[in-house]
Parts: C-alpha cells; structure tokens; sequence
C-alpha cells in the first residue's frame, strides 16, 4: 500500500477552497431559477444518489414539477455551497456534517437536540429548510476485519490504542479533515495510526476485506461491511455525533411549492439502519441502479398512484451482465455523455484557441512579456485538476459547465501558447526579411506569411491539449458538469469496474480519435 | 535616380560602423555594383535604401524625395528587391510568389495573375509547367530566377538586388548574369547590384563602386577603375583581371 502523505496537504488546501466557496456563496445572491424545476443534488457515493433519487422519483411521481438530477458532486462543501447559492434546491444531508462541517458547532450527541439546532441555525443563516429526519443514523463506523478483531479481541476503538502504531488505515479524503474525522478521533482516542492513505468511499471495503489497510471509516449503512465480514467498533468514548439523514430544501422553493413538503413526508421516520443497509447493498453488491432501487422502495410502499413520469432513463442491471449488455442497455446514456463530454472539450478548446493563439503572437512581437506570459502558463498548469474546479467552483459560486470549460481553458493554454510562439520565434530571418521587403504591413506579414508558415506547429500544440482536454474533462463530474466522468465517479463510488469502465474506454478512445483527425490536419498542412 | 548623402551607420551606440560618410548617385538606367569583400558595408548601404535598414546620420533620395517622407510601405512596394537568400515564400505557389507585390497593391486577381505568367516567361520560366509549383520543388537556379520575376512584378524602376547569384554553381551564374543584362535591355531598369565577385562586377556593371572598411574607395565605370585606380587596394583588387587583359591585349 503506498501512502501518500503530500496528499493530506491537498484534501486540506481542497478543503480551504471549499469553504471559500461557501463563504462566496453565502454573500452571492440566489441565482433566478425556473419556476417550474426542482434541482436535486447528491455527494459522491452510493447512499446519497439512492436518497436523491428517491426525492426525485417522488416528485415526479406526485408533481407536475420537472426534476433536475445533479448527482455525484464532490462532497458536502461543494453541495451545500451550491444549496446556499440557489444552483442546487435540494440534497439529503446528516445531521452531524451539518452541525461540525458547516456550523462548526462542538460535537453533541444528543440526535434531537442536533436535529434542533442545526434546523434553525440552516433556517436563519441560510433560509434552508431541514424536512423530518428518514429514520437512520449513517455514523462513521470505525471497522476492521472480524477475523483481526476476533484474533485479538478487539471490541471498541479503544481496544485498538496499543497497537494502532503498527495499523495501517484507509481513509475518505473528507475524513482525514473532519473534525469529527481522523484529526478529532485522534484527540478523542489519544493515539495515531501508523499510516492513512487517501482512499475512495467506493474502494475502502474492498481494501479492507483485501488487507491492504487494517482499519477503515466505514458509514455505518453500507451493506459492504455485512457482506465482507467486516465488524464495526463500538465508539466508547462517544465520539461520533449522530448522523441523521434528512432532506434539505431551499425555502422558498418550498413557499412556491409547499406540495414537496407533504410529497416527501413519506420519507420521514421510514427508513431505518437495516433498510438503509439493504439499498445500498442492492446497489453496491447486487449491482442493481439507485434509480431503480428507489422506484422498488417507493412502489413497495403500496400507498402509490401509478407512474406518472418514467424517472431518469435507468435500466435494472443484473449483477453479473457482461460489459458489452452493459453498453447495450445504456447506450443512450453512454451516447449522451460522450455528446456532453465532445462539448465540454470542443469549447473548451474553442475558447484556448482563440486566446492562445493571440497570446502567442503577443509575446511574439513584445518578446519581453514572454517569460512572465509563459511562466504564469505553466504554472497553471502544474494546479492539481481537482483544486482547480474547487476553486472556479469558488471563484463562479455556480456548478456545471462553466468552471469546469474555465478550468479545461486554463489546463489547454500552455501547449497552445508555447507552439504558436515557438512556431513564429523559429521563422527563417530570410523569409522574415523578405516579407518586410516586398513591402507587407506588420499584419499583412502575419496572415499572408508567419501564421501559414507557424501552422503546423500550433496545430500540433492544439492536438495535445486536446488530447490532455479530453482526460481532465472526466474530472468535472465533481462539479456537476456531466460527461463520461459521471460514469468514472460512479464506478468507483459503488466500485463496480464495468461503470468506470464505461465513462473510461470512450474517453480514451475520444482522446486517440481527436489525436489522429488532428495529426492528419498538420501532415496535411505540412505538405501543402 | 537614387542618391545617398554622407550615410553613415553604427551598431552598438556608434562602437561599431558598417558605412561611413557614403554619398554616391545612381543614374536612371544605369546598373551600379557595389563591390567589395564581407562585411564592408555593401549589403548595408543597399538596405538603407529600401529602409530595411535606418541611417545613423545622412539621407537617402530616391527620384529627389527623401526616403523618410515616404510611406514605407509604398516604397518597398515601388522597388523591387532581389535577396541573397532568395527568400521566397515556401507554402505559395511560384505564381503567388511571383504576385506577392501586386496582391499587396491590390490589383485585381486575373491581373495579377496574368502578370505572374508574363514575368515568369520573361526570366525564362514556362508559367504552365512552374506556375503551381512550390519554391521547394525548384532548383537554385530556378527559385532565384523566380526571385528576380517576383522583384520586377509591380514594374518599379528601380531594382535591388543583394549577391542574388552568390549561392549558385559558376555555370548557372553565368547563365543568370547573361539573363539579367537581357532583361535590363528590354526593361531598362535602375540597378543596384551587389556583389563581391570582381568578375561579376566586370560582366555587369556600367558602373562599379567599390567599397572598403564601410567607405567608399572609388566609383567610376570599368574603364576607369581598371585603368586609374584611386587606392592601392583597389589597384590590388583588379590586379589579376587586369593581367588577363592584358594578355588578352598582347595576344
């Protein structure tokens, strides 16, 4: 297992920039929204789409109201910044992320009294609504393997003080920087692991059951930690905080439509640990969809009128279908990516383009701005993706595509402007010479000679970025931007490989396509 | 007429000179040949009057107009400049070559094209076998007679040209040489033509000016300089052609 300790400095600089974005969000002014839609939002994993999808089936099924589905957002900053912005007007959120994440309260264990004060803190600071909670308490779970528990007799964290020197523990990034995470567990418990690494929700059970780690926060309802032997220490020293599930809404979506509040009334109080526990097994083990598993929980309620809309355009999917039934079965799904995926990247590129490429020819002519032109390039360049979409997330206080085309604009820059000034600096002073010779203005030398001339070279520093465009663009997912990333963040949030599988192969095959049409474009520039 | 009035130019904040107080007339009609070896300013002087290259001090008239009140751009347009590196265009065709001037004057399209063709018949080139050639495909000899119909294109009266037939073999040089008197025949151009090949000098020029250290040693035509050398260092320049004249003479 390798541990990437750099890491911890990232998810703490990520998480700076999600506050930040909290903080720009709260003084932004709730953005317009469309009378008529209700924009439901989810975090990265599978409980969360489960929850949203149920909200979302519900008001279809009882509203005339159309359902917008961001899912799979990168983590509570970014949902909840998104909520206070009026981008998102729905998610589920617990009780205890509320009150140490985003209030910043000290923990109290008391689940009513959390429930009260976090409701009315959300109503008077950021007019949000907390609905009734569901029913079940996904706490941190701190768990190991029954068999290593059993061997050493292990019954709560606490038993784990002695030897947690010689444990290796797979955390979330959002855990390693909770307070209620890995840094109060370890003032609550007085002791360290002797290594963390970073580890995906989706990943940590596998890698536990694997032994690849020894200790994982496991969320209390995963159906993982049943089906791979795992066992849950107790929390003895009441650390954990509860975490109850409830809806979180925008208040005046709810003054507009105070239908949704009796609509998602049946979610209250009914679903509890063990059938939370069972949906998501149903999704993470038995591959099932969120969307199909909240249509089963909903119509088993009885109490339903027939379908009024289909919900999202999700098929069941048996555990054991092949990749290919797969891509049969969602190709108009796979389809849609791939188009929001080529627009993400043909935008982005659009727009490099026509600032790259003037640039170049800037620093061309104004040969002293170039070294600061093209530093600051680089060091664009050298952002971590994910810490740059946080950041415009920030910067913008909106999700989707515009910080995600912002970010892939900045990344496609530096190829751009380097071949473009290249291109023109490696000119022949003759030709140069001549083109001032025969009398051609200052532009009339740039269009009639340098840019012709400079073109195949730009045009290869377009190809890489294009290539490198394609690639990042899976990671706007995180910020709500569609594409085959959704397919990548899904397939590792259940950690079923064929989904990763399905957002990862169409994009590298993007990527090799793109590469080829444009290397055909520069062989074709070349010899003209 | 073109005349050059006490130019100087300096590099390096006047460290170092190419040309030093220059003034030489160049007659309407005539072919004048700046001679002399590397780096002696020849190159330099023909630049400055095209304003390739600006004067440190004296001035430069062209047709009894200072250079500086022109336009730049209509004066490079008006004076066809032949370089020692032949400088064509790689991407256009020999024929756009050929137009370049006229496109930047805006002539009609048919016009300019038809012109290309003429000017390539007349240096000798067939305009429907190299017409949509690129200058890669040509030969030296080829790419500088392209050149020099490029130059002549606008039909301006005064002609440029920088050591044009320096990088060719002897035979094709020679082929050129005989090309270019021809065509000052018909055209009765104004030549400046620099070079530092004494013979070349010799077969072309009405009058030679020989250059030396960034000033000028003496003008006059091939007569003259042959016969009363003004220097000891013209006198040794055309010491060998001089005696296989007069071997000639005694023969």
């Amino acid at each position: 297992m390798i541990v990437h300790n750099d890491k911890h400095s990232l998810a703490a600089w990520l998480l700076c920039l999600l506050a930040f974005a909290v903080v720009c969000s709260a003084t932004t002014s709730a953005a317009a929204q469309a009378a008529d839609t209700v924009r439901i939002g989810s975090k990265n994993f599978t409980e969360q789409e489960i929850l949203a999808e149920l909200v979302a089936q519900l008001i279809e099924r009882h509203t005339d109201l159309r359902v917008e589905r961001t899912f799979g957002l990168g983590g509570t900053g970014v949902c909840h910044a998104a909520l206070v912005a009026g981008e998102l007007d729905i998610y589920v959120e617990y009780t205890g992320t509320a009150l140490l994440n985003v209030l910043k309260h000290e923990v109290r264990t008391n689940a009513d009294d959390v429930y009260q004060i976090v409701a009315k803190a959300y109503r008077e600071r950021f007019e949000l609504v907390w609905l009734p909670p569901m029913g079940f308490n996904n706490t941190y779970a701190i768990t190991v393997r029954a068999g290593h528990a059993d061997e050493h007799g292990w019954q709560t964290i606490g038993d784990l003080a002695d030897v947690a020197g010689q444990l290796s523990a797979g955390f979330t990034a959002e855990f390693m920087e909770r307070p209620d995470g890995y840094p109060g567990l370890r003032r609550a418990y007085g002791f360290d692991f002797g290594q963390t690494a970073d580890l995906d929700p989706g990943l940590m059970y596998q890698a536990l059951a694997d032994g690849q780690v020894d200790v994982i926060c496991a969320f209390a309802t995963d159906g993982r930690i049943a089906a791979y032997k795992l066992k849950v220490l107790h929390d003895d020293r009441s650390f954990f905080p509860p975490y109850d599930a409830a809806p979180v809404i925008r208040h005046a979506l709810l003054h507009d439509h105070p239908e949704i509040r009796d609509v998602l009334a049946v979610l209250a109080g009914t679903i509890d640990d063990r059938t939370m526990r069972r949906l998501n097994h149903t999704v993470d083990e038995l591959k099932s969809t969120p969307a199909k598993v909240a249509r089963d929980w909903i119509e088993s309620r009885g109490a339903d009128s027939p379908h009024r809309t289909s919900g999202r355009a999700d098929v069941p999917i048996d555990g054991t279908v092949s990749i290919w039934a797969m891509v049969a079965t969602r190709r108009a799904e796979l389809w849609q990516k791939v188009i929001e995926h080529l627009a993400l990247t043909a935008l982005a590129m659009v727009i490099a383009v026509l600032i790259g490429v003037p640039t170049g020819i800037l620093i061309h002519r104004h040969r002293a701005a170039a070294p600061l032109v093209l530093s600051a390039t680089e060091i664009m360049q050298t952002i971590p993706s994910l810490a740059m979409l946080a950041f415009l997330f920030a910067v913008y206080g909106i999700l989707g595509a515009t910080p995600a085309v912002t970010a892939l604009v900045l990344y496609a820059l530096l190829p751009i402007v380097v071949n473009t000034f290249t291109g023109l600096k490696e000119l022949s002073p003759e030709i140069i010479e001549a083109a001032d010779g025969v009398g051609m203005s200052g532009g009339q030398r740039l269009w009639m000679v340098e840019l012709p001339l400079a073109l195949p070279i730009i045009v290869a520093g377009i190809r890489t970025s294009t290539v490198w465009t394609v690639g990042i663009a899976t990671l706007s997912t995180y910020i709500g931007a569609g594409g085959l990333g959704d397919f990548i963040s899904r397939g590792l949030a259940r950690n079923d490989p064929r989904l990763t599988l399905l957002g990862a192969v169409p994009a590298a095959v993007m990527a090799v396509i793109l590469s080829l049409a444009i290397r055909l474009v520069e062989r074709h520039l070349r010899q003209a | 007429m073109i005349r050059l009035t006490d130019i100087s130019k300096s590099f390096d904040g006047g460290r170092s000179h190419a040309v030093r107080d220059l003034s030489l007339e160049v007659q309407d009609g005539e072919t004048l040949v700046l001679l002399g070896s590397s780096g002696c300013g020849k190159t330099t002087t023909l630049k400055m009057v095209n304003r390739l290259i600006e004067p440190t001090s004296g001035a430069v008239t062209v047709d009894g107009r200072c250079v500086t009140q022109h336009d730049i751009l209509p004066l490079r347009r008006s004076i066809g400049y032949v370089f020692q590196g032949i400088g064509l265009f790689p991407h256009m065709t020999i024929e756009q070559n050929v137009a370049v001037v006229p496109k930047l004057l805006g002539w009609p399209s048919e016009r300019r094209t038809a012109r290309a063709q003429e000017m390539l018949s007349l240096v000798e080139l067939d305009p429907v076998v190299y017409g949509r050639r690129r200058p890669g495909d040509l030969s030296g000899g080829e790419q500088q007679r392209v050149g020099v119909a490029r130059a002549l294109a606008a039909d301006p009266s005064y002609l440029l040209m920088d050591e044009p037939f320096g990088a060719l073999d002897a035979i094709t040089r020679d082929v050129l040489q005989q090309e270019l008197l021809r065509i000052k025949r018909e055209l009765g151009k104004t030549i400046v033509f620099v070079t530092h090949d004494i013979f070349e000098a010799l077969t072309l020029a009405d009058r030679i000016a020989v250059m030396h250290e960034g000033r000028l040693e003496q003008v006059g035509s091939r007569r003259e300089i042959l016969a009363k050398p003004a220097s000891e260092f013209v006198r040794s320049l055309f010491a060998k052609p001089r005696a296989q004249l007069e071997l000639l003479a005694e023969q």
